[in-house]
This record gives structure tokens, sequence and C-alpha cells, in this order.
């Protein structure tokens, strides 16, 4: 039931999933199945978009999920 | 019989039952406001000189005294035993992190917990008090004390908060869990219990308390050691106030999520519904049984831990955060395998030994499956490792941690008469002082003949022995 992420930001920042700092960006990680809010925090909230809602399924640590942000001039 | 002796028993049979209305087991304090940096919590606790980089896990079985002798016989061990991390020398024991602990081994953890070292003077309050104590004697002492019986005759006082008395007086005195908090110090204890509705762990830390909205530290160590040693039927259910919906909890986030995941996910499905189930305002009380009865080797938790990010002490985000780079987890294992003879004769085997049977066999099934989890969870961590490794761009893979991965059980033991002789212990809470002394040594032989243990103080990560092979 593991599964693997990895968040893609210009900067390394924390990535926050599920209301919890819990990995860096461009960085591998392995999560839990299921369900998952992914955001990059909420003191800085110059990214976009603001948060991914979605089912983490079916990754392989050769071939993990990628969820990119982009810099966002005006905060999100 | 006349009228003045009829009165006088009509006096102290009055006496009896206010004695029994009285007697009621000690209420846990409500929670007026969750306080993430209040209690016991990992996260609250002071590091010292002990990181994160080298993280060990301890896990203690349940077995009666069988189970605390081996256990703190691996303690011993840990305490003589010493790893050279970037140049410098450190001693194992310091560096344990988190001990999840299960009925007899509780109360060798919740002991090191409260005193530390002291727990090793000999003729000391713990061996002489506990491992080398009759404390069956004690407690039957008190059950057969005439005093006793009128507090019984209550329906709110039971056998087990007799024995939370006990366990006060020979170990715990009045020391709670806001003593723990105030120490600050790890290791982070987890002494598990089972929530006897539910059927699913029950571990003593605030965070299982938050959504009771009850505060732990009012409650004893000797309380939670006498529910998670609370054996069916010998005993009664162990209860616990709760006060949901008075504290104005926030679930945790991941709790709306997992609830989505009963196919996905069914594990954390439950977990989330579990969770929330514990907010329900008609839950006015929680009743425990022996944390064997979900989990008899304690290692359930810290499984979850390593795979999931929603414990708040989740070991998977240390991984991911770059904050463990040698991650160790030491099962301590005092299954036992006692002998029958049943299958020598026709005869159906009587009652006792098929309701023995009952609840003991699946209970040593889960322990083994458990084991065999923990194996699956590291190695498939060690390939995933691997493969991203050679995939990713330097900087870009997953965080490579070693994996350690150690086995303490009787059945290691190459030497077939030793062997038989360890697993034919019985449980019970009144060993010989030989044996104690035998399983002192035993936990400790056993862990310094595994090769994984020998590869952590070596300082020479064999992933062959720790993860793929056996130890």
């Amino acid at each position: 039931m593991d599964q693997y992420l990895k968040v893609v930001f210009p900067t390394r920042r924390l990535v926050w999933i599920d209301g919890v700092a819990s990995a860096w960006t461009n960085r591998v990680c392995q999560v839990e199945t299921g369900h998952h809010t992914i955001a990059l925090g909420a003191r800085k909230r110059n990214f976009s978009p603001e948060y991914y809602d979605l089912l983490v399924t079916g990754t392989l640590p050769s071939d993990p999920l990628v969820l990119e942000f982009t810099r966002a001039d005006t905060p999100t | 019989m006349s009228s003045s002796r009829v009165l006088s028993w009509g006096a102290a049979a009055l006496l009896a039952v206010m004695l029994a209305g009285c007697a009621s087991f000690p209420e846990t304090r409500p929670l007026e406001q969750v306080d993430a940096s209040a209690g016991y919590r990992y996260a609250n606790l002071n590091e010292g000189r002990n990181g994160e980089d080298l993280f060990v896990i301890l896990t203690f079985s349940g077995g009666g005294t069988r189970a605390a002798a081996l256990s703190y016989g691996v303690l011993e061990t840990l305490r003589d035993s010493w790893v050279e991390i970037d140049g410098e020398r450190r001693n194992l024991l310091e560096e344990v992190d988190v001990i999840s602990s299960v009925s007899g081994g509780s109360f060798t953890a919740a002991f090191y917990g409260l005193h530390g070292d002291a727990i090793f003077a000999p003729n000391g309050r713990f061996q002489n008090n506990f491992l080398y104590r009759d404390v069956e004697a004690v407690l039957k002492g008190q059950l057969f004390n005439p005093y006793n019986w009128t507090r019984l005759m209550s329906p709110t006082f039971g056998r087990i908060d007799l024995a939370d008395e006990v366990y006060q007086g020979l170990l715990f005195d009045q020391a709670s869990f806001a003593d723990l908090a105030a120490h600050g110090r790890k290791p982070f204890l987890l002494i598990n219990a089972t929530d006897m509705v539910k059927g699913s762990t029950f571990t003593f830390i605030q965070s299982q308390f938050d959504p009771l909205c009850a505060d732990l530290e009012s409650v004893t160590l000797s309380r939670a050691v006498a529910a998670s040693s609370n054996f069916p039927v010998a005993f009664t259910p162990l209860t616990l106030n709760s006060y949901p919906g008075q504290c104005d909890f926030q679930e945790p986030r991941w709790v709306a999520n997992g609830l989505r995941d009963l196919d996905a996910n069914p594990r954390r499905y439950y977990r989330a519904q579990s969770l929330r189930t514990y907010q329900e305002p008609q839950r006015d009380y929680v009743h425990l049984l022996d944390g064997g009865v979900a989990d008899n080797i304690g290692l359930r938790l810290p499984l979850t831990a390593l795979r999931s990010n929603d414990l708040a002490w989740s070991v998977a985000r240390k991984m991911a955060l770059e904050q463990i780079d040698k991650l160790v987890v030491i099962v301590v294992d005092a299954r036992n395998q006692e002998v029958s003879a049943f299958d020598r004769s026709p005869q159906a085997p009587g009652l006792g030994s098929v309701v023995s049977s009952i609840a003991t066999t699946p209970m040593a099934n889960y322990s083994f499956d458990s084991v065999e989890l923990l194996r699956q969870t590291m190695r498939t961590r060690a390939d995933a490792q691997r493969e991203s490794r050679e995939r990713e761009p330097a900087g870009e893979a997953m965080h490579q941690v070693e994996l350690y991965r150690i086995y303490v059980g009787f059945d290691q033991l190459t030497d077939e008469a030793a062997r038989n002789h360890y697993l034919t212990i019985p449980t019970t809470f009144d060993l010989p002082a030989q044996q104690v002394d035998d399983l002192r040594q035993v936990g400790g032989r056993l862990l310094e003949a595994s090769p994984c243990f020998q590869s952590l103080i070596g300082g020479h990560h064999d992933e062959m022995a720790c993860i793929h092979g056996g130890s």
C-alpha cells in the first residue's frame, strides 16, 4: 500500500500532506495509498495551484506520481 | 437470634453496602481544550542528546513475567552496547526513541520510561517488587481480603481496579503521565491496551485521548499498565471516562481523506472511522482489555508509523523529511509454545483447554503475521530506495535510510533443548528466580547473536542480514 510521490517546484520547499509538513519538493517520497491533499504550506502562498486533492495509487518508486506547482506572482 | 444481634448484622450489612457504593474507579479528568503543545506527545519531548538520525524503536510483547524479564535482558544489553556515528560514540539504550509495549512487557517499558537506569539497580524496586516477586500472590491477597469484597460489590469497581492499586504499591506510586510529560525525555512510551467495543488497539498517548476530550495527565502509569495487562476473565475490563465534544477537538485533516479510502485502502479507512467514532456523543466511557487481544507484540502501531503520514510521530514522514538516517526496529517477542499431550489420546480435550486454545491461538498467529509484515515493510522500503536511486537524478531520489530489523524470540535459539526450555515457560506473574535470571540472560544473548545487531554496532550495514535474510 506504499505509493511514491514527487512534488516539483523551482525551489526547495516543504510539502504539506493532509495539513502536515511531510516531505521536501523535488525529491521522491513515500506516501500511503489513498486520498491526500497536497500543498506547499500556508506561510508563503506564492504557488499555484493552491493544492491538489487526489487519490494516490498505482505508482512505483521508479515511476512516482509527479505533481507540479508553479510560482505565482500574487499569493493564491 | 436476639434482636440486638439482628440489628448488629443489619448495621454491618448496611455499612458494607455503603462502602460498596463508595468504591469506584479513578475518574479521568476532562480536557478543557486540546493543545498540541501540551500533554504526553512525541513532539513535546526534548531530544536532548538523543536525536533522530539514529531512530530506534523497541517493541515488548505480552507474556507475564516471562515477557517482562526477556525485555529487561534486552534493555541491559542495549545499556552495554555502543555505536559510532560520524566519529561520535553513542550508547544504544540512550538512543531509543520509542517503546511500544503490551501486557507483561508494559511493566518493563513503563518503569524504564519513568525511572530510567534505576530499573537496573540490583535488588532495586523493579527487581524486588516485580521481576523476582510472586505478584500473583499479592494480587490474590488483595482479592481475598474481606475489605475488598465489599468494594468489589460496587458495579464501578472491579478486579482490575484492585490490580491497579497493587501495581501502584509495588512499582509506580501515584506517578502519572503528567510526570512523564514533565520529564520530557525519550523514549516515547506507547502502552497498548485493547478497546473492548472496537476490538482495536488503544494507546495511552494524548493524541488517543484528544477525541475523548480526556486528559491523559490525570491517568496513573499503574492504570495504563493494568489496562495493558488486563487478561480477560481473570480481571474485569478497565474503564476510562470520555467527554466527547467538550474540548473543541479539531479532527486531523487526514481523517476526512481516509474516510474516502474504503476501496483504495481499507486499513486507512477503518483507522479514520475509529478516530471519528470516539467523538460520538453517546460514548461516555471506554472499556479496555489486555493489549494482547488486539496485538500481543506491540508492533501494529509502529508498522502504521513506518508506512503512513497520518500518525503525529510518523516515521515515514521523518524519513521523507531526511531526519532519520538509520532506522532500527527491535522486536522482543516472548511467545511461548506450551507442550500438550492431547495428540497422544483419543479423548477430546476438555472445555478449559478449548477455551485456552481459542484465546491464545489467534493472538499467536496474528503476532507471527505482524513480524512478517515488518519484514515485508522494510524490504519494500529498501527495494524502493534502490529503484529510486537508480532512476532519479542525484539528490532527487528517496532519502536513503539504513534499515535494521532485529527479532528477539525463543525460536531463534539454535540449541533444541534450550529452545524447548524457554518456549515452555508459562505465562504467569510468578516465575522462579532462576528462570528470571535465565530469561534476562537469553534476551541479551539473542540480541547479540543477531547478525543485523552485530552489523549495527560494527558500523557496517548488512542489508542481507537485516532485511532479506534472517537475524
